[in-house]
């Protein structure tokens, strides 16, 4: 991990598409700016992490096929 | 004679917890890493079984006692279209004339009227190519659990 010490109003490039500022510096957060071009995803990287707990507890299934047949059964009768 | 579908490119896996499969090796997809949480699962197969429709079988062909169950989420979200970017594009090899189209996992509740699908991470599908991948939509309108029996 590349390690660098910024303060306020300060800036990163990455690639050369990419600028991360420092907007504000307060208390324990601090306020980033990241420009990019539209065709690059930015995202919270907690958000990957949700979707990989969500995958393991989907994964889980073992033995819950009885309960995948009987929200099946819900969702034809619904529809009628 | 033509125009009879010979089997002869299927073969059989046989697995523990769901007997035996067949497959066709044309159908098989690909995903390059993985997805989250189960990064060695390459190949990927979508089975049928009449007793979950419209759900459908996501299985692990490298690890078969991996599963998942899955739906097209048109089905309950019929303007579902979150954006790709360049790199879901790319890992997918999409070009212009190619198909594609989005599964969603489903997480099912000990109440299965509670079960919910993962709008925020969708399994990307390249058709045309066979190859997926699992993305992030940034969009905060999707959600991680969404009730799918929500009125």
């Amino acid at each position: 991990m590349l390690v660098l010490t910024r303060k306020s109003g300060e800036s990163l490039i990455i690639g050369e598409t990419i600028a991360v500022t420092i907007i504000e510096v307060r208390g324990g957060q601090v306020k980033i700016g990241v420009e990019a071009p539209r065709e690059i995803a930015v995202y919270r990287k907690e958000l990957l992490e949700k979707i990989r707990s969500e995958n393991v507890m989907a994964g889980k299934l073992q033995k819950k096929n009885d309960k995948v047949v009987s929200l099946a059964e819900i969702i034809l009768k619904n529809k009628k | 004679m033509l125009g009879v579908k010979r089997k002869t490119k299927h073969y059989y896996l046989e697995t523990a917890r769901w007997g035996t499969l067949e497959i066709n090796p044309d159908e098989v997809i690909h995903f390059s890493r993985g997805i989250p949480g189960f990064e060695s699962c390459k190949q990927f197969a979508i089975f049928n079984a009449d007793d979950i429709k419209p759900f459908q079988w996501f299985i692990c062909l490298d690890h078969p006692d991996i599963g998942f169950v899955i739906i097209d989420p048109i089905l309950f979200c019929p303007d579902y279209n979150p954006k790709l970017y360049d790199n879901d594009l790319e890992e997918v090899a999409f070009s212009k004339s190619d198909q594609l189209g989005f599964y969603v996992i489903v997480t099912i509740a000990d109440d299965p009227q509670k079960s919910t699908a993962n709008l925020q991470g969708p399994l990307l599908i390249n058709l045309t190519k066979r190859m997926g991948k699992q993305i992030v939509v940034v969009d905060e309108r999707y959600s991680v659990k969404y009730r799918i029996l929500s009125d």
